[in-house]
């Protein structure tokens, strides 16, 4: 497993490079990131469900600018092997409930990547600055050294991401399998409550007259309530 | 001060080397310089290979620390005419104020053909065309999206660096022959019928009953229609978008189970 782990934590940081730093070949698209990680674990067909779900998520998302964008590969990398060690080892949930938790922690992971994509810009702009600095001085004239220290920190923070990622994933993955609580059944109201939320939040998005996230709400309420009768059908 | 006019080439050993220096453009993109240290290192080799001098190569550098910003995949173009350029000034054929001229004046109608192409059609397109093959095939929708993306992003990389050594500053005439604005709009309708073959799946699906799996594929395959950038610039946050795509998400908890 731990060789799993450092293979995926590698697949994770070229993915993170080849997001902005280094190539662009579109590795850090989740379709393609999630399929390797899927097939690292020997579970091909899981990584490619949840890449395909992220795909079409942020497939919009336009990388253009300055505009910070979701970690997208840190996620996807760390989504599937949540997704995998639940399906292996929780038995008390069933395998939907398994995808379900692996695309949140994929989404939540994310997210968090995406502050530390600012935090490598700032290491950037410090390795410019010195290297202006030491230009004027004659010290260093060749910009090589910064550029191949910045790639170096672009793959650490992809890697170290995964690797805290799996480590944080790994112990809610125990802490889930422990508890004999953390049935189906028992999440069935927290999934209506979360279902109407998210439903009502991403209508109102697209609502444009004033009151609309409250119409987005009340939307979101009936779509989770008629997902919900299908689903005692 | 007139230079010495003399005979001065990178080759192409330094044309190559130039190609796959600039799959590292971005490499120290920040929020101050941009793309600047990475188009000075894609650069370096052209002054090592025309001169041995350090007060050259300096002002070579410096010439190149200066702020620059594009598309990465059309910037292989600036990169290759300034090249050209460098070389012509090594020589003592053109100033060195002509090399900023072009590359300023080409970087900003690249930046604008070259993020509608790449960012907003050919790369959503691929992820499309990637996810309906991956839903029939699994790993082929991978394969496909690397390839279909790869194909056009290498060719215009390559080519870039080519004609634009190939062209100096004539490289200017040649943007208007790109053709990208075509493409975009062919690659625009092209994935209109992706959607359409994903949204004629949605309808198989509720009419053969799995109706829960057309409610939790619909709003995914709007989302991916487009609709988000257009939620964006209401200034809806991501965490508030992330928020109700893990709504939408909990309907996969009916559909895959």
């Amino acid at each position: 497993m731990s060789r799993e782990i450092l293979l995926l934590c590698l697949a994770g940081g070229v993915c993170a490079l080849d997001t902005t730093a280094a190539w662009q070949l579109m590795l850090s698209q989740p379709l393609v990131s999630g399929t390797i990680a899927g097939l690292v674990l020997g579970e091909p067909q899981v990584g490619v469900f949840v890449g395909l779900v992220l795909q079409l998520l942020w497939s919009s998302a336009i990388p253009v600018g300055a505009r910070p964008m979701p970690d997208a590969p840190v996620g996807t990398v760390s989504g599937v092997w949540f997704t995998v060690t639940l399906l292996e080892n929780n038995d008390l949930a069933s395998s939907s409930f398994c995808y379900l938790l692996g695309l949140i922690a994929a989404l939540c992971l994310a997210l968090i990547g995406r502050h530390t994509i600012m935090l490598e810009r700032e290491i950037s702009r410090r390795l410019y600055n010195r290297h202006v600095r030491r230009l004027s001085d004659r010290q260093e004239i060749s910009p090589e050294r910064v550029v191949s220290l910045a790639v170096m920190v672009a793959f650490a923070r992809g890697f170290l991401l995964c690797l805290g990622a799996i480590g944080m994933l790994a112990a809610v993955a125990h802490l889930l399998a422990e508890n004999s609580a953390l049935s189906m059944r028992d999440y069935s109201l927290t999934l209506l409550i979360l279902e109407a939320l998210g439903a009502g939040v991403l209508f109102s998005v697209f609502v444009r007259k004033s009151g609309g996230r409250l119409l987005g709400f009340a939307g979101g309420i009936a779509w989770a309530f008629l997902i919900m009768n299908l689903s005692h059908r | 001060m007139r230079r010495e006019v003399s005979d001065k080439s990178i080759g192409k050993l330094g044309l190559a080397r130039l190609v796959l220096r600039s799959f590292y453009l971005q490499a120290a993109w920040n929020y101050e310089s941009l793309q600047t240290l990475g188009f000075a290192y894609v650069m370096f080799p052209v002054a090592r290979r025309l001169t041995s001098a350090s007060a050259v190569a300096q002002e070579f550098a410096a010439r190149h620390l200066t702020l620059f910003n594009t598309n990465p995949v059309l910037a292989s173009y600036i990169i290759g005419a300034t090249a050209k350029l460098e070389e012509e000034h090594c020589n003592g054929r053109r100033s060195a104020a002509d090399i900023e001229v072009l590359k300023s004046s080409l970087a900003v109608p690249l930046a604008a053909l070259g993020d509608r192409f790449f960012w907003a059609n050919l790369r959503p397109f691929s992820g499309m065309l990637g996810v309906l093959i991956a839903g029939r095939a699994g790993l082929l929708g991978a394969i496909a999206l690397l390839v279909l993306y790869n194909v056009f992003h290498v060719y215009y990389r390559v080519r870039g660096a080519l004609r634009g050594y190939a062209l100096g500053a004539g490289v200017v005439g040649e943007i208007s022959k790109l053709g990208l604005m075509k493409m975009s709009q062919t690659i625009g309708w092209l994935g209109a019928i992706v959607l359409g073959i994903m949204l004629v799946g949605v309808t198989y699906a509720w009419k053969n009953g799995w109706k829960r799996e057309a409610l939790f594929l619909f709003p995914l395959v709007a989302i991916a229609s487009g609709l988000m950038p257009e939620a964006l610039q209401k200034r809806i946050t991501e965490v508030a978008i992330a928020v109700g795509v893990v709504g939408l998400l909990l309907t996969a908890g009916g559909v895959l189970g």
